[in-house]
């Protein structure tokens, strides 16, 4: 399938991306939103996440990885992204279907998840 | 035909610049997309990425280590706005000028951080989401 976004993909990266810091300039380079942040949990142990609109007064924690290794942490948010770009495509889709069948005008259709940022 | 700007002194300023010329297409500008994070992992502690907005606005997409390290803090996701004023008036015209002129400008400063007087270097690169619109800056600093 063409991707229809004018960013490059995440499941079309060719897993040359392997610390975390390639992996946030990777989505300042291709307008994702995202970056991971290390946590630390009450207990001390390190958590990768995946953050949302870091530094802005709205970001939060989309994902939580599980990995305390930052090139596993990496594998695994690009996983999420992959999914995440895939079901922003299908949902789209679906609007756009919706759009085709007719008056969207009582609002009965209009977008779930128009308030998520992308 | 765009250059490496005179007088550029940091070496690792001037292979990071050399990389960007040699990402630039005939008549254009480096795509951000295009750019690969490995072919950057020499410079990414000292570099930043600027997000250039429609309105003319600017801020941090990406803010490497070593500065967050000598600066005190990371300013991601912070805009120029939220920078003293000293110092955001001095950044805006930089960038500004960058996007009108279409090609990489450096200077050289010194100030005090965390009390101790220091010199450094940054180089200013415009990149593309479509070979022509600015829409981010590469940004590096590297203490002299």
């Amino acid at each position: 399938m063409k991707p229809s976004i004018p960013y490059r993909p995440a499941y079309t990266e060719k897993s040359r991306i392997t610390t975390v810091d390639e992996f946030n300039i990777w989505c300042a380079l291709n307008d994702q939103p995202f970056n991971l942040i290390q946590h630390v949990w009450p207990d001390g142990m390190i958590e990768w996440d995946l953050e949302i609109n870091s530094g802005a007064p709205d970001a939060d924690i989309i994902y939580g990885t599980g990995q305390d290794n930052g090139t596993m942490a990496v594998i695994s948010a690009f996983a999420f992204l992959a999914g995440y770009e895939w079901a922003m495509e299908q949902h789209a889709a679906v609007l756009d279907e919706l759009d085709d069948d007719g008056d969207n005008s009582d609002g009965k259709n209009q977008d779930p998840l128009r308030n998520v940022p992308a | 035909m765009v250059e490496e700007p005179a007088g550029l002194r940091h070496l690792d300023l001037r292979s990071l610049c050399a990389f960007w010329l040699k990402q630039c297409p005939e008549g254009g500008l480096p795509l951000a997309t295009d750019m690969e994070p490995s072919d950057l992992r020499r410079w990414l502690p000292n570099l930043l990425i600027m997000h250039v907005h429609h309105d003319g606005s600017f801020s941090y997409s990406y803010y490497g280590r070593s500065l967050a390290r000598a600066f005190g803090e990371t300013r991601l996701g912070q805009t120029l706005d939220d920078l003293p004023e000293s110092a955001r008036d001095v950044l805006r015209q930089e960038y500004e000028l960058v996007c009108r002129q279409r090609s990489p400008i450096h200077r050289t400063y010194t100030a005090t951080f965390d009390g101790e007087r220091q010199t450094w270097e940054r180089l200013v690169l415009p990149l593309s989401s479509d070979g022509q619109t600015i829409d981010k800056l590469l940004v590096a600093a590297y203490e002299l």
